[in-house]
């Protein structure tokens, strides 16, 4: 039985052809989706994120590549997600689509930028995408979705021991002129060595609903380091439920920072992390500024299989206005995966009484000699520092934006590239400065 | 410049400040000393618009406007300045961020524009040296792991940058060494001028050594009962407050 919104789910069902149920992955992927439908309340991994509500408006579902953006309505769109400051390439993909012609692309034979739906029709794709990601879970069937359906999206992959000088900006932008449902999937593959920074960003244009279930897969071989950090700061029209998968190869370097700011609707991410060898390093940093109507969940695992890794995982959240936020992060360390070094804490500062945060430490620990800690706090911010401030002509809106700086500064110091630090903080404190604080 | 009139203060529903008097004027140096517990830091929390107190009657006028209906932010724009007992440890924010957004936030508030990067340095150089304090202490986090002492020079930093016209010192002598108040009171004494005015806050009368008031008031019990003028604080500094308790009493029956 399907406990499943009736019509997009037989829609989904529907237009699912022929031509891909030729695929087993793809043909795999959409049993599984038409076996679990959208995942429930009743999915402890869901437990506080209801989708259904989402889901209910009429979508039309469509393939990557169609849609209605001008060209200048696509300049609009990316000067909307442009990160002042920032010396970064240019990778704008429209509609899933990627644009050679507003994009401005390394000039070099170390790194391959292409439109995925170039290689995905190749028979060995399937099995490249990662199959870490267990699609058949029930807690996983958006992402059986996408990989059942999608069509394009960004490849990137940069050759053993290349380094890529500057960060890849990708310009994710979307313009529908109907409520559109889209599964955009992208992939990068960092080889031997190799060392790239990619920071995304998300642009919907018009007022229409957008529904973005999207898939990343990457993988980081021996030696390698991947940068990525993803920036939503979308409307209240859009949803957004994101997986985020990640292999690394012994050596290697992962770090995931992730900031959402109001207003889309719901933002549900996850970040699954393999570690696959040893001496791994993974830091997974997250800054969500969650605003009125508005739901921001994180959950996250970091599956240890190999001795001498270390991760770090550190959410911060700030709720205003009513917003909402989920956090559930999940260590699990493997017999084998002796002197692993695993921390986890999620803090998080209230501004509104009506406020939400739901946050679930998971650690399954099966190795004996490993360090491993955890921490949650909840609470409002110190009215004692902000009387201080103001006390000194700092007026309330900026003595609360400064308040929030400061604590959100142990993620936001982390951040490698200056620019970015700086664009993050205007726009936190920009919103901070404007909340209604109820508490 | 400050007048506080029949000024009544409840917090958490207990009164006070139980009709506070007093009359500050420009280019004067005040002292207030009064037993632990009194109201002095009440009063000087009022005055700064804390927000637990609440204010039952009476009026604050300083320079023709009326400071109660004033937001703590504009109060401070407008030229008055608490040095807390108590500085907080405000972690995250650098000091220096911190300087810079008062100063221009006060000078917005005066039409001035924002001070450029290398004027602002080189104010910030300058009341360092007036305060001398450590340029290290500048660039940490506010007052985070201070000393009590570093702490008690901070406050008297911002106020050196912030060219308050009344300035408020709860207590800034206690916690300092001997040194430090020598240093901190000729800082005091610098920036003393006939525009601007200092209320000091004070169980001792060492620092009234070094900072020579105009007028000594004791408060007690959530009013002053007596005023005059240094010499009284050689006389408390002898006979302590109860002759002045007991004579208060006397009075109010
Ligand atoms: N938030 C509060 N809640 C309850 N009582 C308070 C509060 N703040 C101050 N008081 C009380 O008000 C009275 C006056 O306190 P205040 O701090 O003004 O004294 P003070 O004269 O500054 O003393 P000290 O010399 O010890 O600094 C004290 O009895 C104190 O306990
Ligand atoms: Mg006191």
């Amino acid at each position: 039985m399907v406990v499943s919104t009736s019509t997009l789910y037989d829609q989904l069902i529907e237009s699912f052809g022929d031509v891909k149920i030729a695929n087993p992955v793809r043909a795999k992927a959409m049993e599984a989706f038409r076996k679990n439908g959208f995942p429930t309340i009743k999915d402890e991994y869901w437990r506080f994120t209801n989708l259904r509500p989402f889901l209910n408006d009429n979508f039309v579902v469509v393939n990557e590549g169609l849609g209605s953006l001008d060209a200048n309505e696509i300049k609009a769109c990316i000067e909307e997600g442009e990160i002042e400051d920032l010396d970064a390439y240019k990778l704008v993909v429209v509609n899933g689509v990627l644009s050679e012609e507003f994009s401005n692309l390394p000039q070099s034979n170390t790194i391959s930028i292409r439109p995925l739906a170039e290689i995905s029709e190749d028979s060995t794709f399937l099995d490249k995408i990662n199959n870490r990601l267990d699609i058949e879970k029930p807690m996983n069937s958006l992402a059986a979705l996408n990989t059942a359906m999608f069509s394009d999206g960004f490849y990137i992959e940069i050759a053993a021991n290349a380094i890529l000088d500057k960060p890849i900006h990708v310009f994710n932008i979307y313009g529908y002129s109907e409520n559109v449902f889209l599964q955009p999937r992208n992939m990068v593959v960092v080889n031997k060595g190799a060392q790239i920074e990619i920071v995304e960003t998300y642009t919907c244009a018009g007022d229409k609903l957008y529904f973005i279930n999207s898939v990343s897969d990457l993988f980081v071989d021996s030696n390698g380091s991947l940068t990525h950090s993803i920036f939503q700061n979308g409307k209240n029209a859009e949803r957004v439920v994101n997986h985020t998968q990640v292999t690394q190869q012994k050596d290697s370097h992962y770090a995931n920072y992730i900031y959402s700011i109001p207003q889309s609707a719901i933002i549900r991410n996850n970040l699954n992390v393999e570690l696959e060898g040893s001496n791994i390093e993974t830091h997974m940093y997250g800054l969500y500024l969650a605003g009125k109507n508005q739901l921001i969940d994180n959950h996250s695992l970091v599956d240890h299989l190999f001795p001498h890794c270390e991760s770090n995982q550190l959410y911060k959240g700030v709720m205003i206005e009513g917003g909402k936020a989920v956090f559930n992060g999940r260590i699990y360390v493997h017999e084998d995966a002796q002197k692993t070094n695993a921390y986890q804490s999620n803090n998080n500062m209230l501004f509104s009484n009506d406020s939400v945060v739901h946050s679930k430490p998971q650690l399954e620990i099966y190795a004996d000699d490993v360090k491993c800690s955890h921490g949650t706090t909840i609470g409002q911010y110190d009215a004692e520092a902000l009387f201080y401030l103001q006390s000194r002509g700092v007026s309330e809106e900026h003595a609360r934006a400064m308040l929030v700086i400061a604590f959100a500064n142990d993620v936001t110091s982390k951040i490698p590239n200056e620019a970015l630090r700086n664009h993050v903080e205007e726009k936190v404190s920009a919103t901070i400065a404007q909340a209604n604080v109820t508490i | 410049m400050l007048s506080i009139r029949n000024l009544h203060a409840n917090v958490a529903g207990k009164e006070i400040l139980k009709g506070i008097n007093l009359e500050v004027g420009a280019g004067e140096v005040h002292a207030i000393m009064g037993p632990n517990g009194s109201g002095k830091s009440s009063l000087a929390s009022v005055l700064a618009g804390r927000e637990e107190y609440e204010v039952t009657e009476g009026e604050v006028i300083f320079n023709g406007k009326d400071l109660l209906d004033m937001a703590p932010e504009i109060r401070a724009r407008e030229g008055v300045f608490l040095a807390f007992q108590y500085p907080v440890e405000i972690p995250g924010v650098s000091n220096i961020n911190f300087l810079k957004t008062a100063v221009n936030d006060v000078r917005g508030h005066h039409g001035l524009p924002p001070l450029t990067p290398k004027e602002f340095l080189q104010l910030t150089r300058e009341k360092q040296k007036l305060v001398e304090f450590d340029a290290k202490l500048v660039n940490r986090s506010l007052n985070e792991g201070f000393s009590g002492g570093e702490k008690k020079r901070n406050e008297i930093l911002q106020l050196a940058m912030l060219e308050p016209k009344l300035s408020i010192l709860d207590e800034t002598d206690s916690g300092l060494d001997i040194d430090a108040l020598r240093i901190v009171s000729a800082g005091v004494n610098k920036l003393r001028s006939k525009d601007n005015a200092f209320v000091l806050i004070t169980h001792y009368q060492r620092l009234l050594n070094y900072i020579v008031p105009d007028f000594v008031h004791v408060l007690w019990n959530g009013k002053i009962i007596k005023t005059g003028t240094k010499e009284l604080a050689l006389e408390l500094e002898e006979k302590g407050y109860d002759w002045l308790k007991q004579e208060s009493v006397a009075l109010d029956n």
